[in-house]
């Protein structure tokens, strides 16, 4: 060997087998007359062993619940143009009633007659905001020592058909109570919840036949709110924002919200 | 591709994502969480992802780019590393090993976040120096000096067999 040693990145790229195979088996070669550098290669070698015995087990762990259900995101990879279309068609009702409706995507609305049977957009976005002003932790019924299980049985019941308890955690918010409010077709449910600063979001939840409504933006004074319909509900999930980071926050909220309920 | 392939694909790196995740953060309530956050975010931009390239890489970037803003976002905080957060070792598995795992595992703990990315990505996932560049947005030449740089120390950090049970830091 004419080389004093072999260099750095000549050892590393062995070991990774980032060499082309004339120059590693001339390193390989080498390797036998300069035990330094040899054992430098078994010790990286050793290292990407022991990563793969601590970590690989996780590999076979069951996905935590939320990860999966954020992966159930059933509005993904719908090009912007498609989800904005899509609320383009469903926007006419609500603008006459002194509502700014928009596509997520925040472009004017067109006004145009729907093609398809849609929801009274005007009907949920006053009773969820109005639901949504009024919804002191007085008038709600708190998340009792029966928890989440609790309240889902406790709206079941008065509302004639079982409902999901969905959660915020992941976002910091935590459900502080739900009740149950008359609404045109039955009982509707609504869910608040409160950040740590007491900030809120609530889900309104109402029974309305229509043929499924993508994620769609409404705004009225300094209430935002993202609603869809699932065939025989339609949600709406309120909040105060400021800001258009408040704005993703809520979709993201939304869309999360969606996921759980959807499945 | 349809859509509904492409979200499959997703979710099918789940678990290799949480294996970097949990790897690199040593924290698996946070690692779940930023797994949560890059599968959001992965569905939402899906129309971005190009055919024909690689949707592992693509997912790694956009967790990198995740973490780095948590941590930029987090960078006047203290900082504490619960090194107890591991998972548990593998039984019998790379008992001829020259590495003990448990001094592996506690000298990972101590190495710079950027050098244990490094080995990480390369030593665990087996990414190319070029994937792993891709994914920290740095040159392949940096790569290879930080992932030299990280096995030394790792090298020097097991031999040395110091660490402690939690490392406060004020960064």
């Amino acid at each position: 060997m004419s080389e004093d040693r072999i260099s750095d990145s000549e050892l590393n790229a062995l070991v990774d087998g980032e060499l082309d195979p004339a120059r590693q088996a001339e390193i390989e070669a080498w390797l036998a007359d300069d035990p330094e550098s040899a054992s430098r290669v078994a010790r990286y070698r050793a290292q990407n062993a022991g990563l793969h015995a601590l970590y690989d087990d996780i590999l076979n762990e069951d996905i935590p619940p939320k990860i999966a259900a954020a992966s159930q995101n059933s509005r993904a990879g719908v090009p912007p143009w498609a989800a904005m279309a899509a609320a383009i068609a469903l926007i006419v009702v609500g603008a006459a009633g002194g509502w700014i409706v928009r596509g997520e995507a925040g472009v004017a609305p067109v006004v145009q007659v729907a093609a398809t049977p849609r929801i009274d957009t005007q009907e949920l976005m006053v009773r969820a905001s109005m639901a949504h002003v009024v919804s002191h932790e007085d008038e709600l019924r708190a998340v009792s020592t029966s928890g989440k299980a609790g309240v889902g049985d406790y709206l079941a019941d008065r509302m004639g058909k079982p409902i999901r308890v969905p959660s915020l955690e992941s976002f910091g918010y935590r459900l502080i109570g739900s009740r149950v409010l008359p609404d045109t077709d039955g009982p509707a449910a609504q869910f608040v919840f409160a950040d740590e600063t007491g900030k809120k979001v609530s889900l309104y939840v109402r029974g309305e036949q229509a043929d499924g409504v993508d994620i769609t933006y409404a705004l009225a004074d300094d209430l935002s709110m993202f609603y869809w319909n699932d065939s025989d509900r339609s949600y709406a999930m309120v909040t105060r924002v400021d800001d258009e980071q408040g704005r993703e926050a809520l979709l993201n909220a939304a869309r999360m919200v969606h996921g759980q309920l959807s499945r | 591709m349809s859509t509904e392939t492409k979200r499959q694909a997703v979710v099918a790196e789940v678990p290799r994502l949480r294996r970097y995740a949990i790897a690199l953060m040593r924290d698996r309530t946070e690692a779940d969480d930023l797994v949560h956050d890059v599968v959001l975010r992965a569905l939402d931009k899906l129309h971005l992802w190009r055919e024909g390239t690689n949707m592992r890489t693509w997912l790694f970037t956009i967790m990198h780019n995740l973490h780095a803003n948590e941590m930029r976002r987090r960078s006047r905080m203290l900082d504490v590393v619960p090194m107890d957060a591991a998972p548990p070792r593998a039984e019998a598995a790379g008992q001829e090993a020259a590495v003990e795992l448990s001094e592996l595992s506690g000298a990972m703990g101590n190495l710079s976040p950027l050098h244990r990315q490094v080995l990480l990505l390369i030593g665990l996932e087996g990414m190319t120096y070029g994937e792993a560049a891709g994914v920290l947005d740095v040159p392949v030449g940096t790569v290879m000096s930080r992932l030299s740089r990280a096995r030394e120390d790792l090298r020097r950090k097991i031999d040395e067999g110091t660490h402690t049970a939690t490392i406060r830091r004020v960064k």
